[in-house]
């Protein structure tokens, strides 16, 4: 193709889906063919003119979004682009090799670069702006250093221009003002224009006068300005309801310009004419290119004209870029020409010359004289190659291009392999390879969209069924369809197709389980499928494959085809078929479900090897929304599958029914984090955050942002119910909206950004982007679910390992949590007198923050006081407690519990079961028979104190009823025990009871000590301490653990001890562990067995090695102690701590032994 | 926050911590299962488990006092112990009497002992018993004509600890309670839970054992069930209560409730992890949300 008029594309519509949303910015070649998109992994040539085509990939990856690139406008560069990389411009010339592609680099700016303006008339010259402030000019003959600098100093800048008219004179835009450089005045402005009120987005010279610019910007306006008339006020502004991102000239017609939203404004590109206009006026586009659905990122005009013209005839076409990832082509309606004052024909302007370029496109890989001398292989002798002579350079090309993206895939794929197979593009050897490949020819083909269509909106599922729409849709389904296939090559503009594949053709009757390999070459016709225009099939001849086969193949493939065409139906699929053995009607007429059809046998024998796969697993599919296809990672389901069958370990069922992988999880953990796992998937819109062109400065403002946000998130308390946002997500969020903010904001230095990797790690994370595949919506159409996962998952195999394709993050969500791991480190349970330590509680929650709770425990805390006790002296004699009041007491305590219940307390309920328990424990231990001496107790308030220090010991005590403290008989005699050391010694004190009032309190005493009992069963205490006990256990506190349990075992022995079960029936017997693969398993623990010292020293020292650490449940090994009763052994340091520092009595398993009254053995 | 990017060279299946929050396990498609040594936000891996032949769906830790004890399911239709000791983990028991993938494994409550309950594809679920002399005991029993996508265990009550229940969820769109029958030595069908219309692909019996007994069941047919019983009458019926009254945007991939105070996460097709809690007007809401 050398002349643009030969174009198919030019006039018409065109959706380019260009997945792989790394792309950020748009140019187009001067000669209008080309389109270049740049982003973090490089620049991406598109010829307009053959979509079908695979673009060029100049492989650079960045860890920056690159803001701009530029085709050099120049007749004598025609192939130089300069692009953005940070705060480098890399200067390529794309008709060298891709990987010896970068010409120069322009390296003068220290901050990322904003944009690139090529100097209008001098080749070698542009212009860099950068977000340090800095204009630089460059003349690419001398790239080390800038020839001039120019520099605002405070606010970054974000565009510069070359003046169109005037060769010495650039505008840049800094913030919200422009300033205007001579390039002979050195480093002083001409000009500075206080513009806009917000940051300039984009400024534009006019063509025809030196002083017409446009500027527009984020307060809503476009503003038109005449320079030699006045600095200070536009001519004519534009208020919008959107903030501007670029207004530039319309390069045809007469003051007309195109208005591009930063964002909203309906994704549209506005024509406004503003000849004539002046003061100020709301948005009246004369035309609106609308149907982006996101905004659009670059807007820019191709154009055609005869060569050697002498009369303005050009043509255009405008050419958008969009965050949806549609590259769209807009004809331009010959109406709108006229409308804009534009006649096609008119004499040029004097001067104007109408510059002729090369039409070539730079989309094939030039080719190196070192590849040349290698694979071409030249037609004959019966065999057919797949170049001739003229054809073979471009082919050729190809290859090598084909080569350098496979290359980085650890993929074999090349010449290398031999068999001529050299050549084309994308799909490779073997189906998962090509998931694997990063660049999928056919999914690109699949992108593609012509013609009236090409701008309807994308609904996925309709599609699957219909007919391809042409030869490129027809290949894509059919490639999709059939991973078998093996595409070398691709040619939709040429019609040219090489297909590989294995097909059960050894002889004529087909043995389906002998495949041999078949090279098919098809031509399509220009007007196919019509009548008459059939392709024309040629088979390659192997010596696996007979000559009288390959006639009948041949034979069958011309029928096949003839049959469809001449009904204008597309034959790609039933011909593809026929070759994989399939038996293809003929009837066409019965419609594609016949044609789909199998022959039963043949589906059976089939559906195990190569070729049936593509079927059954068509129809499993089909029916029942989960796919059968094994979701595997690397190898090729080929193996996965011979594995199986060979190793004989699944012979599998008929029917897979193993569900579709689960592509993202939520576990909690006993602390309340909560662990997700996500598979990443492509993300259409992947620009959660629009990035400004500052680039840099953005992601330095995340990770403040970021920082800022786990801070506070630790910190912090929500309220329950309020909705718990991801802090990551929202601080990006942040970021970006701050976008517009100038340099100042942001001052670290690149190298300190670059320091936490971390950071660019899910910096990474959120833009780094695949290339998808649109495999998605079309492989496997009817079941919308499992078709979904199923090629989320493919498209996750189609990324490099370099790129984030699946993430755990462990999120806190113990604020969610009612029990709170903070509150259990000082939480008492015992030790003093229940009230206090109910206000001990409360005083702990209040310094946590939980006012709730904390308000609880006051309120547990008045319940349990003495009325008496907090008034005044006389009224101390009318013992009053709030635990006998029908508000009191039983209703609040039941009212608190089942609060606490259904909200799922478990370490309130399980803290109060405890602490009101000391109560119940105190009134059971006054002997019940004796009313005088429990009169007397409840009675005296110098008393109180004693008897609680004896509900200290009530577990103990319990639990061995012989030593009971209090015997019943003698009314006043405590015992206190828990300070003595030893453990052997026990002190009474006698107290003297003073006994007043006693009628009058006789009825009264009780009802004091209400029985949490009575509101909650018993079991059901003891169930909520268990709980919290575990989960005490999980939050490292064993000390705490055991404090709790006691009050389990202890109430159980002694409840056992007065029902006396002899049979342990209903005990909670704890599973003590070790299972079976431990190896020396004939000791299992029996502490029953272990209550004589004289066990030999041999077995006890086994027992030992086996043992745990009662307190802290970690293995013994030595200094260690062993109660001498109960045989439970602790570290030493840990006896220490349980018996010195918690001034404990009792043995820490809970067993209820007292073994400080024992005495130890240590070792 | 933690954050691990790329732990796996396929899709991750399943990422568990173990009892005391120290460990992190991950599967994957890769066949491998690697664990982490988590600390603050700071992560190390220290080893990479080979061993399945197919992708690893699913990982359970046992109770810490059976050691550190981890077991996987995987595709090929077997499930694994590891067991570290002294540094160095080890393949200890094989498990595989299932026909097809076995697409969920769980560790019983450890009072009934080192219990797992598996479930495969091939319709079956199987309770394997490791005990103390090193044997394994088996039940299996056939708990749906296509397919077992989850199960797990019931809590276990402090009155009649014995009694063991299971619930699984399958291709019949059933959830389904299993009691443990001593005589019959096997698990005998107790309830039959209708309410989804697709694969059940998890459920979830909340450990939380205080007045109700709550399971919440995620389906494909993008809802997700809480089913209610009271602990105290034996003959109440389960209740059942959809977790939302529209449907998810997308397929509801697993649930799970958390350790205290019955906080459910539900996660799905689209990538998001929502947080419920009930109300104390016994409505559940979303009280938190976690994205991609």
């Amino acid at each position: 193709m050398t002349s643009p008029y030969a174009s198919t594309t030019f006039e018409n519509p065109l959706s380019l889906r260009v997945d792989g949303n790394f792309l950020s910015t748009m140019s187009i070649s001067p000669n209008g063919r080309d389109a270049v998109l740049a982003g973090r992994r490089g620049l991406f040539v598109i010829d307009l003119d053959d979509p079908f085509a695979a673009p060029r990939w100049l492989h650079h990856e960045t860890q920056w979004e690159v803001a701009d690139v530029q085709w050099s406008p120049h007749k004598w560069k025609p192939s130089w682009i300069v692009s953005t990389s940070n705060q480098k411009a890399m200067v390529w010339n794309i008709a060298r090799p891709s990987h010896d592609a970068i010409e120069h680099v322009l390296h003068g700016h220290t901050r990322a670069i904003t944009d690139i303006n090529f100097h209008p008339t001098h080749p070698e010259l542009l212009a860099t702006c950068s977000v340090d402030s800095f204009v630089l000019a460059w003349d690419l003959r001398t790239p080390k250093a800038p020839t001039h600098q120019w520099a605002d100093w405070r606010a970054g800048s974000a565009q510069v221009k070359w003046n169109y008219q005037n060769s010495n004179i650039v505008a840049s835009a800094h913030d919200s003002h422009i300033m205007i450089w001579d390039v002979r005045k050195g480093a002083l402005p001409l000009k500075r224009i206080n513009a806009h009120d917000a940051r300039i987005n984009g400024i534009d010279w006019s063509r025809e006068t030196e002083d017409g610019l446009i500027s527009c910007s984020n307060d809503m306006t476009v503003k038109f300005w005449s320079l030699n008339t006045s600095c200070e006020v536009p001519y004519y502004t534009i208020h919008t309801d959107f903030p501007v991102a670029r207004a530039r000239h319309v390069p045809f017609g007469d003051q007309v310009c195109g208005i591009m939203p930063l964002r909203g404004g309906d994704n549209s590109v506005y024509i406004v004419k503003y000849g004539g206009k002046s003061g100020v006026s709301s948005l009246e586009p004369s035309h609106v290119f609308k149907g982006h659905t996101e905004p659009i990122k670059d807007f820019l005009w191709r154009s055609r004209h005869p060569k050697e013209s002498h009369v303005d005839d050009r043509e255009f076409q405008l050419v958008t870029w969009s965050q949806d990832c549609d590259l769209r082509l807009w004809p331009i309606p010959s109406s709108l020409y006229k409308d804009f004052n534009y006649t096609k024909g008119a004499p040029l302007s004097p001067g104007k010359v109408l510059v002729d370029y090369d039409y070539r496109s730079y989309r094939p890989e030039p080719s190196t004289p070192y590849e040349d001398s290698i694979i071409i292989r030249h037609r004959g002798n019966g065999r057919w190659g797949y170049f001739g002579g003229a054809n073979g350079h471009r082919s050729n090309s190809k290859s090598s291009h084909n080569r350098k993206l496979i290359s980085g895939l650890k993929n074999n794929f090349g010449w290398n392999s031999g068999s001529g197979s050299s050549h084309f593009l994308g799909t490779s050897e073997n189906p998962n390879i090509q998931q694997n490949a990063q660049f999928n020819h056919l999914n690109w083909i699949s992108g593609i969209r012509i013609g009236q269509s090409a701008f309807l909106p994308t609904t996925s599922e309709s599609e699957v069924s219909a007919q391809p729409q042409n030869l490129g849709e027809e290949v894509s389904d059919v490639g999709h369809k059939f991973p078998k296939l093996r595409f070398e090559r691709i040619s939709v503009s040429t019609g040219n197709l090489v297909i590989s594949l294995n097909g059960p053709w050894r002889s004529t009757t087909r043995d389906l389980d002998d495949l041999i390999f078949l090279r098919v070459e098809i031509d399509f016709p220009q007007d196919y499928p019509s009548e008459g225009a059939t392709p024309k099939f040629r088979i390659e001849e192997t010596h696996d494959l007979d000559e009288e086969c390959r006639q009948e193949l041949l034979q069958h493939l011309k029928e096949i085809s003839e049959t469809y065409c001449n009904s204008g139906k597309f034959c790609l699929e039933p011909c593809m078929r026929y070759l994989l053995g399939e038996n293809v009607n003929l009837n066409v007429s019965e419609g594609e479900e016949e044609l789909l059809k199998f022959e039963d046998e043949k589906e059976k024998s089939v559906s195990a090897d190569q070729t049936g796969k593509i079927g059954s697993e068509h129809q499993s599919i089909s029916e029942d929304g989960p796919s059968s296809d094994i979701p595997i990672s690397d190898e090729s389901s080929e193996e996965e599958e011979d594995e199986f069958a060979t190793s004989g370990i699944l012979t599998k069922p008929s029917f897979d029914s193993t569900p579709v992988p689960k592509n993202c999880g939520a576990i909690w953990t006993p602390s309340g984090h909560l662990i997700c796992f996500f598979n990443l998937k492509e993300e259409k819109k992947a620009h959660l955050i629009k990035f400004g062109q500052q680039g840099f400065s953005l992601v330095t403002e995340d990770k403040n942002a970021e920082k800022d946000g786990n801070a506070d998130d630790s910190h912090t308390i929500m309220p329950t119910t309020g909705t718990y946002h991801d802090q990551k997500t929202s601080s990006v969020f942040s970021g970006s909206s701050s976008e517009d903010d100038s340099s100042d904001s942001s001052d670290s230095s690149s190298s300190s950004s670059l320091a936490n990797d971390l950071d660019i790690l899910q910096y990474d994370r959120l833009y780094r982007m695949k290339i998808p595949d649109r495999l998605r919506n079309r492989k496997h159409g009817s079941s919308h679910i499992s078709t979904g996962s199923y090629t989320k998952h493919t498209a996750n195999d189609t990324t490099t390992s370099s790129s984030a394709k699946n993430v755990i993050e462990i999120y806190d969500f113990s604020r969610l949590m009612p029990a709170k791991m903070d509150l259990a480190f000082g939480y008492r349970v015992v030790g003093d007198t229940p009230e206090n330590l109910c206000l001990d509680n409360a005083e702990v929650a209040e310094l946590a923050g939980y006012q709730e709770i904390a308000t609880c425990w006051r309120l547990l805390s008045i319940l349990l006081t003495e009325g008496g006790s907090n008034l005044t002296t006389e009224s101390s004699d009318s013992k009053f407690f709030w635990g006998i009041h029908p508000f009191g007491g039983l209703w609040l305590i039941r009212k608190i519990v089942s609060y606490y219940e259904k909200i799922g307390d478990i370490q309130m309920l399980a803290m109060i079961s405890c602490i009101l328990n000391e109560e119940e424990n105190e009134s059971r231990l006054l002997p019940s028979g004796d009313t005088e001496g429990s009169n007397s107790h409840s009675d005296s308030a110098t008393n109180v104190i004693t008897t609680t220090e004896t509900v200290q010991i009530i577990p103990e005590a319990s639990s061995f009823p012989s030593s009971l403290a209090v015997d019943g008989s003698g009314s006043s005699t405590s015992n206190f025990d828990r300070a003595v050391p030893s453990g052997t010694s026990t002190s009474t004190v006698q107290i003297e009871v003073k006994m007043r009032n006693q009628p009058s309190l006789e009825a009264t005493h009780d009802t004091r000590c209400f029985k949490l009992k009575d509101v909650v069963y018993e079991d059901k205490l003891m169930l909520y301490r268990s709980e919290y006990a575990s989960l005490l256990f999980m939050w490292g506190l064993p000390a705490s653990r055991t404090k709790i349990l006691k009050f389990n075992y202890g109430g159980r022995v002694e409840k056992q001890s007065k029902v006396k079960i002899g049979s342990s029936t209903n005990e909670y017997h704890e599973h003590m562990g070790q299972v079976g693969w431990i190896e020396d398993n004939e000791i299992s623990y029996m502490p029953s067995k272990w209550h004589t010292l004289d066990v030999n020293q041999e077995r006890r020292m086994r027992l030992i090695e086996k043992k745990k650490c009662q307190y802290c449940l970690m293995t013994v090994s030595r200094m260690i102690t062993i109660c001498s009763h109960c045989g439970h052994v602790m570290h030493a340091e840990c006896a220490m701590q349980w018996w010195e520092k918690e001034h404990m009595t009792e043995c820490p398993s809970g067993c209820g032994c007292n073994c400080l009254e024992h005495g130890f053995c240590t070792d | 926050m933690v954050t691990i990017s790329n732990a796996h060279e396929g899709l991750i299946h399943d990422a568990v911590l173990d009892y005391y929050g120290k460990r992190l396990a991950t599967c994957s498609s890769d066949k491998t299962i690697k664990i982490f040594e988590v600390d603050g936000d700071d992560y190390k891996l220290v080893e990479t488990l080979k061993g399945h032949e197919g992708p690893v769906w699913q990982l359970s830790w046992a109770h810490p006092k059976f050691g550190v004890v981890l077991a996987s399911c995987s595709y090929d239709g077997k499930v694994l112990i590891w067991k570290e000791e002294k540094g160095i983990w080890k393949n200890i028991a094989e498990h595989s009497v299932h026909q097809a993938s076995v697409n969920s494994i769980s560790w019983a409550p450890s009072e009934y002992g080192a219990l797992l309950l598996c479930t495969s594809s091939d319709g079956q679920c199987s309770v394997v018993e490791f005990e103390a002399d090193g044997n394994q005991k088996t039940v299996v029993w056939r708990a749906d004509a296509v397919g077992v996508n989850a199960g797990t265990w019931a809590p276990p009550q402090r009155d009649n600890a014995k009694e063991k229940r299971v619930v699984t969820g399958g291709c019949d769109n059933l959830v389904k309670i299993w009691r443990f029958d001593t005589q019959k030595n096997t698990y005998v069908q107790e309830e039959e839970l209708k309410g989804h219309t697709d694969w059940v692909r998890d459920v979830a019996w909340s450990q939380c054992l205080l007045s109700k007994f709550y399971i919440a069941s995620a389906s494909q047919d993008r809802t997700v069930i809480i089913w209610t019983k009271d602990v105290a009458n034996a003959n109440a019926t389960w209740r059942k209560q959809l977790l939302r009254s529209d449907k998810f945007p997308d397929v509801c991939w697993r649930v799970s409730w958390s350790m205290s105070g019955n906080v459910l996460a539900v996660s799905g097709g689209d990538n998001k992890v929502t947080l419920w809690k009930e109300n104390l007007n016994g409505d559940w809401e979303q009280v938190g949300e976690v994205d991609q």
